[in-house]
Formats: structure tokens, sequence, C-alpha cells
């Protein structure tokens, strides 16, 4: 009994967070859930929404012609996103780690785009990518010629720049952290031993910043995926479908065209797709053993 | 220890000076403009007063040259009748997003804005109240408050099936705005059809003013927001095109007439600045006022900005024509913001009487000089400004073309949105070549089709 009770000691004690979570977390998603099994136009009244069963999710597989091209335009998305992050910021924490003076300031200074609304990014983006604005000021100065950012080509790449732009410092901050915490002991003796900066980096460095790796990659994961605010104050989705997303495809689907049955059947999938897609990592996470 | 202690005093310094901010920045006043009314708007203001004084007014409303007016004048209703006025204003897209969902429990405001197609659907589903039975009180709406005196062509985007739902507080028109100097200096006239309008985009694309290379001209292009649908709305009936016709459901997107209709507009958009097919208004007017357009397709509503040597490099310099006429015939976009009372306000008196205040004939002078928006005739007839005229031509075409009043007939189509959003998208896929304007018309019609059937 005595031994029943000292297992189940730890589940008790997380209970009341794990409800918590589970009961603000689940509610909205069993309601999208709800609501997508609903004929139902927004700026009418709900009695007026009629159950249609998986009718939604029919028109989602077979009749959405945008579903696939914005799938693909995700998956761009979050990939550029998410590595390029992870790649700059672990470059810029590894050079700041090797200031000595003033890089505390340093790091402190990173914070100031992850603190600014993304919403507010994205309209002082939006100015900055016009023909005539800021980004094409130096890009004519370096090269001699100017960027349409509003091109089917270059819109994609230009959201993706601004959102590394807010939030590679989040990569930077917890890399920073992770580095200054690592104990010093294994590099002494590894340069003691002879090896050079890239083995050190290879065999001490980055494998005890690994846990921190996929912590990172699992937050920003879930992040771009839902990412919204700057996609659509920039382009808005467009030009075409260029920058049209799936978060973008759903808003257009829910509240711009109100058709808010479609639109929760995609918020679904949009779970769906989330929990599969950080389910490797968190499966990577659990196995390991720290 | 002392870390903490440092830290704890920046706070405080900090703390000290922002509150001392705060307290000692110089706020603006926003005193009431004084100014000597009648006896009869004296009158009124009292007897609003005794009823409904030291009541508070909500009103939600767009982002809108209008809005800002109604800042300066809202003061003095205050003043004059001791109703509060509490503004809370919204971007159009997020506006109309909220209102949306605010109608499942029925709109929190006493008065609303509504654009020309929310009017419909906002009344056919009894969110806001017929103001009919108020224009008729002649104890509650003083003689100078004339509604009769709005255009009639405005006076139609706040109704619904023959009854007043909305006051027109921001009438709007579509005008071909052009620049003055450069069209002497090519000897070129104003354009009068489709055609010219794209001749004159082309020659001028690419020409050199002070030193810079300008587009020929500047439109709203931009998916998602809907603004591209909106701008080759105007184009599409002037060649007899169409999308859903609301008496038959027949859907028009394979018409000869709508596909020429859409390569019209790609091409005209092809001599537009770079990087148009992210222009919602904002960046349209701009791009013209910076004087980087030779013309600019828009709402009347810019007309006033581009007047503004404040806001403008082309202040004085532009000159304004109707809207031109199409293969099929005259047609233009009438449209606009309505003031409306939600069926769900307590105070619906009250609100309006502020509709009163700020839509008389009373108040437009002041109205138009805060930068407002045109819906009276009497002052389009004064022709205070240089597009009057070109307004009332416009309004002339909108009066009395059945095109145009096919135009506004789509608003009331079922899953008008719906279509709308597909429409936008496809188009903007022909817009940046990943269709051609054939095929981006036969997918319109296929969305459609399966639109409708779902109503």
């Amino acid at each position: 009994m005595k031994k029943l009770r000292r297992e189940f000691y730890p589940f008790l004690l997380v209970l009341p967070a794990f409800t918590y979570v589970f009961l603000w977390a689940s509610y909205p998603m069993f309601l999208t859930f709800r609501l997508s099994l609903y004929k139902y136009t927004l700026g009418t009244p709900w009695s007026e929404a009629e159950f249609v069963g998986a009718e939604n999710f029919r028109w989602l597989i077979y009749e959405d012609w945008q579903l696939v091209p914005s799938l693909i335009i995700t998956l761009e998305f979050v990939v550029f996103q998410v590595v390029g992050g992870l790649l700059l910021g672990l470059g810029i924490a590894l050079l700041l780690n090797r200031i000595t003076k003033g890089r505390n300031l340093i790091a402190v200074l990173f914070i100031i785009p992850m603190a600014l609304m993304p919403s507010m990014v994205g309209l002082t983006w939006r100015l900055f990518y016009s023909y005539d604005g800021i980004v094409n000021y130096f890009v004519e100065s370096i090269f001699g010629w100017k960027v349409n950012w509003c091109s089917t080509s270059y819109a994609l790449p230009a959201v993706i720049i601004t959102e590394l732009w807010q939030w590679t410092p989040f990569f930077i901050l917890v890399f920073f952290a992770a580095l200054t915490s690592l104990p010093r002991e294994p590099y002494e003796a590894a340069r003691v031993d002879g090896a050079s900066s890239w083995l050190i980096f290879k065999y001490i460095t980055f494998p005890s910043l690994k846990p921190i790796v996929l912590i990172t990659l699992i937050l920003r994961t879930v992040e771009a995926l839902r990412s919204f605010d700057i996609l659509y104050t920039i382009f808005g989705g467009g030009p075409g479908t260029a920058t049209q997303t799936l978060s973008i495809h759903i808003q257009q689907t829910a509240f711009t065209a109100r058709n808010v049955g479609h639109g929760a059947a995609l918020s679904s999938l949009l779970i769906f797709i989330t929990i599969v897609a950080i389910f490797p990592l968190i499966w990577s996470f659990s196995r390991r053993k720290y | 220890m002392k870390g903490i202690i440092k830290f704890a005093l920046v706070i405080v310094i900090i703390a000290i000076i922002v509150g001392a901010g705060y307290i000692f920045w110089p706020k603006p006043e926003h005193k009431p403009e004084t100014v000597a009314h009648p006896q009869s708007v004296l009158n009124w203001a009292e007897a609003v007063k005794s009823q409904y004084g030291n009541m508070t007014l909500t009103l939600a409303a767009v982002t809108h040259p209008a809005t800002d007016a109604f800042k300066k004048m809202i003061p003095e209703f205050e003043d004059l009748t001791g109703i509060d006025v509490v503004m809370t204003e919204m971007d159009e897209t997020i506006y109309y997003e909220k209102l949306n969902t605010m109608v499942l429990m029925g709109i929190p405001y006493d008065g609303i804005y509504a654009a020309s197609e929310a009017v419909p659907t906002l009344a056919m589903l009894k969110q806001i109240m017929p103001l009919d039975d108020f224009i008729a009180n002649e104890s509650m709406t003083p003689e100078w408050f004339n509604f009769s005196d709005i255009v009639p062509a405005y006076r139609e985007i706040g109704s619904y099936q023959g009854k007043t739902y909305g006051i027109p507080i921001a009438g709007e028109t579509v005008l071909v705005m052009y620049r003055k100097d450069l069209f002497e200096q090519y000897n070129k006239t104003p354009p009068e059809t489709y055609q010219e309008l794209l001749d004159l985009a082309r020659f001028f694309d690419g020409k050199t003013v002070n030193g810079e290379s300008i587009s020929g001209v500047s439109i709203r292009a931009q998916t998602g927001g809907l603004e591209n649908t909106w701008a080759w709305s105007s184009f599409l009936y002037g060649y007899n095109g169409g999308m859903v016709d609301l008496e038959t459901l027949q859907i028009e997107f394979t018409k000869k007439e709508t596909i020429e209709s859409l390569k019209y507009f790609i091409n005209l958009t092809k001599y537009g600045p770079p990087g148009i097919e992210g222009f919602s208004f904002p960046e349209a007017w701009t791009n013209f006022q910076m004087g980087k357009s030779a013309m600019l397709v828009e709402a009347s509503a810019a007309a006033p900005i581009i007047e503004d040597p404040e806001k403008s490099l082309v202040a004085g310099k532009v000159g304004y024509a109707k809207f031109p006429r199409g293969p099929a015939g005259e047609c233009v976009f009438v449209g606009g913001n309505s003031l409306t009372i939600p069926e769900a306000s307590k105070h619906k008196e009250a609100m309006w009487s502020l509709i009163v205040w700020l839509a008389s004939k009373y108040n437009s002078p002041r109205y138009l000089e805060y930068g407002g928006v045109i819906t009276r005739i009497s002052n389009l007839e004064e022709k205070t400004y240089p597009y009057y005229e070109a307004i009332l031509d416009t309004l002339d075409i909108a009066g009395n073309t059945s095109l145009s009043w096919k135009m506004r007939e789509f608003f009331e189509v079922a899953g008008f949105y719906e279509i709308k959003v597909q429409v936008s998208i496809l188009m903007g896929e022909a817009q940046v070549g990943n269709m051609t304007p054939e095929e981006a018309c036969y997918r319109m019609y296929e969305e459609t089709r399966k639109i409708l059937k779902g109503y």
C-alpha cells in the first residue's frame, strides 16, 4: 500500500497542473473540432448552424484546391525559418560566448526584436520591403539593382527573413545561456590534448547542447506552424498565393469567406500536423538519458 | 546582493522618469471649437440634453477620414448635450471580423459603421434597425439634418429592400485622378474610355519626371484583402461581364466579356508600380501622392488627401475625371460607409441624436473642412474642391445606368463573401502569371458553383 502510494504521489503532484492545462488547452481544441462538424456562416446566429458530420473534412480532402499549395508553402516556411534560426542562433551564440566584455549587454539587446508585437513588425517590414523602401536602398547600394519583394519569387523569402529577424534572438539567448553554463573542465582537457576548435565543438559543445537544441526546435516548430501575424500584415498571403500558409488559409476561409465549418476543419488539420511534426522531437527528447 | 540593489535602483529611476513624463508632458487638449449656433440647433441640443444627458454612447468605427473628422466634431456634441461618446476605432478588416463574431450575441455598441456590402447582410439578420421612423419623426430629426440633401446614390448604400438602415457618412465613387502638369506637358487629355485609360497608362509608364522614372497608373491589386476584386469590379460591369446574376443565380465568370475584363485589368496593372500585386488602397494612394504615377484609379475618398499639401507632393497638380466608359457602356461603383444603429443597442434614440449631429447638412461644411468625405448634394454643387465636378458626373452614371445597379446587387448574393475570397485568390494567381485569365475565370466558375450548391 505504501509502495503504491509512493508511486502515485508524483502523479498527484502533477495532477492540478495537468488538469489546468488540459482544460484550458483542450477546450478550444474540442470546440474547434465540434465546429468542424457544422455548416456555419460567420455573422449569422448559431441557431442557423447545421450539423453536417464529416462533410467539411470531405471538402478539405477532395475540393479545397488551396490545401496542397498552402501545405507546401507552410513546409518551406517552417523548415527555412526553424533550421535557419537554429543555425544562425547557434553561430551567433558561439561568437557571443567568445566575447569577454559587454556580452550580457549585447544579449539583452537581442531581446528587443522578440519583445515587439509581431503585427507591428509585419507592418514595419512591409514598408521596408516597398520598392523604394530601406531594404532596396541597401540592395541597390550594394548590387546596383532593386528587388521587387512583392513578387512570387521574393515574397516568401522576404517573410522568412522577417521571421528570422524577430525569432533568431530566441535561439541566440537560449544557446548563449546554455553555453555560459557548460563546465570549463572538458574544454581545458581538450585544449591540453591539442583538439581543434571544430573538434571541441563537435565532441563537447554540440553534444552538451543537444537537449537545448531539441527543446528550441519543438518550441519554434510549433510557433512557426501557427505563425500568422507577420505573414498576414506583410503580404496577406499574396501575391497570388505565394505566402499563403495554412494559417493564412484558415483565416481567409473562416473570417474573410466566413465559412467557419471549413475553417475549423482546416484548424483541426493544423493541430494534427503540429502534433505529428513535434512528436518525433518529443520522442527523441524523452528517450535520451541525461 | 550589490547587483540586485543596482538593478532595483535602475528600475526606480526609470519609474520616476516615466512617471514624471506622464505628469508633466503637455497633454493634447480636446476643447470643442466654439461656434455660435443658431437657436434651432441650441433648442435641439437642449431637448437632447434633457432626455439623454449623462448617458454614455459607444460607437464602433473604422479607420477612415470620416472618423478623423468625427473625432473633432464629437467633443462639441458632448459639450452641448451632456452625452459622453466612447469611440472604438479599428482597421477595416479587423473591424468586420470582430463585427461578424459579435453578431452571435448581439452587437454590443450603440452605433456602428457599415460599409455598403455589409448593410444588406446586417439588415437581413436583423442586427441593425431601420431608421425610417426616426427620419420621419420631426421632434427627433430637425430640419437642419435634411436627409433628402444626401446624394440619392449614396442613400442607396445604406438601404436594403426599400428601408433605410444607415445614414451615409462617406460616399465613394471611383474616379480617374491624373497629373495635370504631365498631361499638359505631353499634350494628352483625360481618358474617356477603358482603352484610352490603358493607352495613357502605357504612354506614361517609364517616363522620367524630376530624374525619376514613374509608372503609368496606380491602382489597388492586392490578393487576400479582396482589394483586387474591388478594382476588377470597377471594370467588369463596363464590359457587361459579371460574377453571379442575383435573379437567375447564373454564374457569369465564363462569359466572354468577364474574361475580357480580367485580361484588361491585368494588362492595366502591367503599367503600374513595381510590387503593385501587394497594393491595398494606402499603397496605391501613397504612390500617387509621392508623384510616382501619372494616374490613380481610386475611390473619391482619396481626393481630399491628395489635395492636402501636407500629405501630398502632387497637391494642386491633379485633375479629376469621371470614370471612363467601357465597351458595353458607362458603369461605376458606388459605395462607402454608413452609420447604423444595432438592434441590441439600449440607447437607440440618443444614438440617433449623435448621427443627426455628425451627418447633418448643418454640420457638413465643418465635417468636410475636417477632412470628412462628401455625401451631400448641396456641398457638391458648391464645387469648392476640384474633384466635386468629377464626382457629380460619376454619380450621374452611378444613379442612371443599369450596369451600376447590377454591380450593387451582387452584394446580396448568398455566399457573397466566400465567392469574393475565391475570386480574389484566383485573380491573384492570374495577376502573377500562375494561371491565364481564362483558366482563372473557369476556376472561379467551378468554385462559385460549389459554393452556391451549399446555399
